[in-house]
């Protein structure tokens, strides 16, 4: 596995994790539209925001936050592994 | 089902009255505990969770009482108009009031969020609590601040779409005198106040049993909490998996909050007779 398929799973059980959501992790697509799929609101995205921030230890920038970057699960990675530098 | 005796009560504080509801824990019951809300729309979501904690704990015979903050709920006053220091000073007259109820003899606090940090404040100026439940407490205000942002900002992005504009509500939360907070108008001096807290940088001095309830989606307990547990003289940290009922709408589980809390206080009462928690305290304070 590299390391973007790595992160892109770890991404996965965070979002199953901390959104408390029924489904696992491995049943989430790397390109899949989570806010449609999964009925992702404002809370579950901050709840997602707060999680990434202490798993991966990055600090993600207000300015940065646009509904895009949190749109699938690869947009996600792409961001945290940008941010991890 | 188990009925609990429950009498809705006004506590006089400052130039109001709170609005209270009394859960009767019974002829014998010497335990009382007073609970400490949450701020804003967190205390709205956490509103059927803390009612069932307290029924929950009335049958196990300890009583408990709910209040409102002035400005908040059924209490009277304009939510703009009270802040923190009023809310610590009801706070201590909730407290005043559940010690002068019949046969109680132990007071603790069970506070979540803002309201656990708030039974502290409350604690450091009066001598008030016996022993305390801290659920998900609010350490640093500049950070709970900075997460009420990021909500609004989280919020502004789904529903503007396109026209999602991140710097004016940066520029409204950092300047303007009255921020909206989930329909909640906060003013500048309340902000203010929050951003002024710092539990680890103050040393919070209370010497009760306390249990800090970290609730999230693992059970570990945060870098922050386990310093708050080591910076006071008896408490512990304890992490719980519990779904963050305070920011949902919808229906959440709290079996694992209520019961924890419920098992603590029951090993707590069976360590400690009534009244002899913190021996030298003084009802009337």
């Amino acid at each position: 596995m590299s390391d973007a398929e790595k992160l892109r799973a770890q991404i996965k059980e965070l979002i199953v994790e901390r959104l408390f959501l029924e489904v696992e992790p491995d049943q989430i697509a790397d390109d899949e539209n989570l806010m449609e799929t999964y009925n992702i609101d404002s809370v579950n995205l901050f709840e997602l925001v707060v999680g990434l921030e202490e798993v991966f230890e990055v600090s993600l920038e207000d300015a940065d936050f646009t509904v895009e970057t949190f749109s699938t699960v690869t947009n996600i990675a792409e961001y945290v592994a940008k941010k991890r530098g | 089902m188990v009925r609990v005796k429950e009498r809705v009560v006004e506590i006089p504080s400052g130039n109001n009255r709170l609005h209270a509801v009394y859960h009767d824990g019974g002829a014998d019951a010497e335990w009382g505990m007073v609970f400490c809300d949450p701020f804003a729309e967190e205390k709205k979501c956490a509103h059927r969770v803390l009612v069932e904690t307290a029924r929950t704990l009335a049958v196990a015979r300890l009583s408990c009482l709910r209040f409102d903050y002035r400005g908040c709920g059924d209490s009277a006053g304009r939510f703009e108009d009270y802040g923190p220091t009023e809310w610590v000073e009801d706070i201590l007259a909730a407290a005043r009031y559940m010690r002068q109820q019949p046969g109680i003899r132990t007071v603790g606090a069970l506070g979540l969020r803002l309201g656990a940090t708030m039974a502290m404040q409350a604690s450091e100026l009066h001598n008030i609590f016996d022993f305390a439940l801290l659920w998900e407490p609010v350490v640093n205000g500049q950070h709970y601040l900075k997460l009420n942002l990021r909500r609004s900002l989280m919020k502004a992005m789904l529903t503007d779409g396109d026209e999602f504009a991140g710097d004016e509500v940066r520029k409204q939360h950092d300047r303007a005198e009255v921020v909206d907070f989930d329909g909640y108008q906060v003013t500048q001096a309340t902000r203010e106040q929050i951003g002024e807290i710092d539990l680890l940088q103050d040393q919070t001095q209370f010497a009760g049993p306390a249990l800090i309830l970290n609730l999230s989606s693992r059970d570990q307990v945060t870098n922050e909490y386990r310093e708050l547990a080591e910076e006071m003289a008896n408490a512990e940290a304890v992490g719980i998996v519990q779904e963050p009922f305070w920011n949902r709408i919808g229906l959440v589980s709290s079996e694992s909050v209520v019961e924890a809390t419920a098992l603590w206080l029951a090993e707590l009462q069976g360590q400690t007779p009534a009244g002899a928690v913190t021996p030298s305290r003084d009802k009337q304070q």
